[in-house]
């Protein structure tokens, strides 16, 4: 099958897919304006209550200090911000519409590990570098929803992929090249236009494996954050490794090693607080 | 790594705690699981009236050399495809220092 009809293949069952809920629409959406109406969108989101529920499980988590205080989406708002909490709901959002399927190869519970612990990588870093954390977290955390789309509209070329990865000892781009040829990059970043995310967490979906320099400062920063997750075993499959890291990316960002050290506990307790939000 | 549960008394600077430590009704955490005893967390915990506590137990020197050969033996695994990327190897010296220090 070549590129494009499996690209087209995709995008027209994109457009079968139930819509993204309206919480999550105005969150993202919110990431671009300066005039957010934050009451009318915490209305919004109380009206989901599975998406509540798994935020309100990471607001009460030991990491954020108010432990089992924040009994809504209000208080939530009130007391983290909604600047903390808009992050927590798109990715709560995002688990809600995709529930896995049963016996396929693709683990949603690694994957959803494996992107929440990037995000928590890219916040911290973007923190120490003075740069929007919270920006960085959801981008992050939605830097391989290609995967996840490819899961729910072609599952059986996602299986495919799964088992040729497994047994060539691949990357999952290589993989994914091989049997899509295209990869989840690509397709997440066709998906996500059509969804309207913000166009810097765009090109960070599209460019995290190889960012450039016009791909911006959250594609470096998932990139690094995406290598760092898988080097501290965070969401990993049997068959995963480390991705090569790009000294370029490195350089932009202007990193260094002592950011690196300082920043591995803070990550490991931000991560348990973070991946509350899986699991029933 | 084994834990114990000992009471404060017995507590001692450097320890490291098993598991949460919660005031005496529940609720607050006081000192995360993972944090290490010093002289001033001791007494604040006496302060507010904690009695026990779980700690880990050290490693005994074999322990701690299985431990540290595990480590490099999943570093191996995760790192097998990076050759001698100077980036990469740095980064695994970052992750096996981390490792090393929390055990």
């Amino acid at each position: 099958m070549n590129n494009a009809s499996t690209m087209e293949q995709v995008l027209a069952c994109v457009e079968q897919l139930p819509p993204l809920s309206t919480a999550v629409v105005e969150v993202l959406a919110s990431f671009e304006r300066k005039d957010v109406d934050a009451d009318e969108i915490a209305g919004k989101i109380s009206l989901d209550q599975g998406m509540v529920t798994r935020v309100l499980r990471v607001a009460n988590s030991a990491f954020y200090g108010f432990n089992g205080k924040v009994g809504t989406i209000h208080e939530a708002i009130v007391l983290l911000g909604f600047h903390n909490i808009r992050s927590l709901v798109v990715a709560a959002g995002l688990i809600r519409q995709f529930p896995p399927r049963e016996h396929g190869q693709f683990d949603h519970n690694l994957f959803w590990r494996h992107n929440i612990g990037t995000g928590v990588c890219a916040r911290v870093l973007a923190s120490r570098l003075g740069k929007d954390g919270e920006l960085a977290f959801t981008a992050g955390m939605l830097h391989d929803v290609g995967q996840l789309v490819v899961e729910v509209v072609c599952p059986e070329k996602s299986d495919a992929v799964a088992v040729h990865g497994a047994s060539h000892d691949m990357t999952l781009l290589e993989a994914e090249r091989a049997i899509l040829g295209v990869d989840h990059a690509a397709i997440g970043f066709e998906v996500t236009k059509r969804w309207n995310f913000p166009a810097a967490i765009q090109l960070a979906i599209r460019d995290h494996h190889q960012p450039g320099q016009e791909s911006g400062f959250l594609a470096d920063v998932v990139h690094v954050a995406s290598v760092l997750c898988h080097a501290l075993d965070i969401g990993n499959t049997v068959n995963d490794r480390v991705t090569p890291l790009s000294p370029d990316a490195w350089q932009r960002l202007g990193l260094h090693w002592e950011m690196i050290k300082y920043g591995l506990p803070e990550i490991e307790r931000q991560n348990a607080a973070a991946s509350l939000m899986l699991g029933d | 790594m084994g834990h114990k549960i000992i009471s404060l008394a017995d507590a001692r600077p450097g320890m490291r705690i098993a598991s949460d430590v919660c005031g005496p009704t529940g609720g607050d955490v006081l000192l995360a699981a993972g944090a290490v005893l010093s002289g001033v967390t001791l007494s604040a915990l006496a302060r507010r009236g904690i009695s026990r506590l779980e700690v880990v137990e050290p490693l005994s020197p074999e322990e701690r050399a299985a431990r540290i050969a595990a480590i490099d033996q999943r570093l191996d695994v995760l790192f097998r495809h990076a050759g001698d990327d100077p980036l990469l190897r740095k980064l695994r010296g970052a992750v096996r220092e981390y490792r090393v220090g929390k055990l």
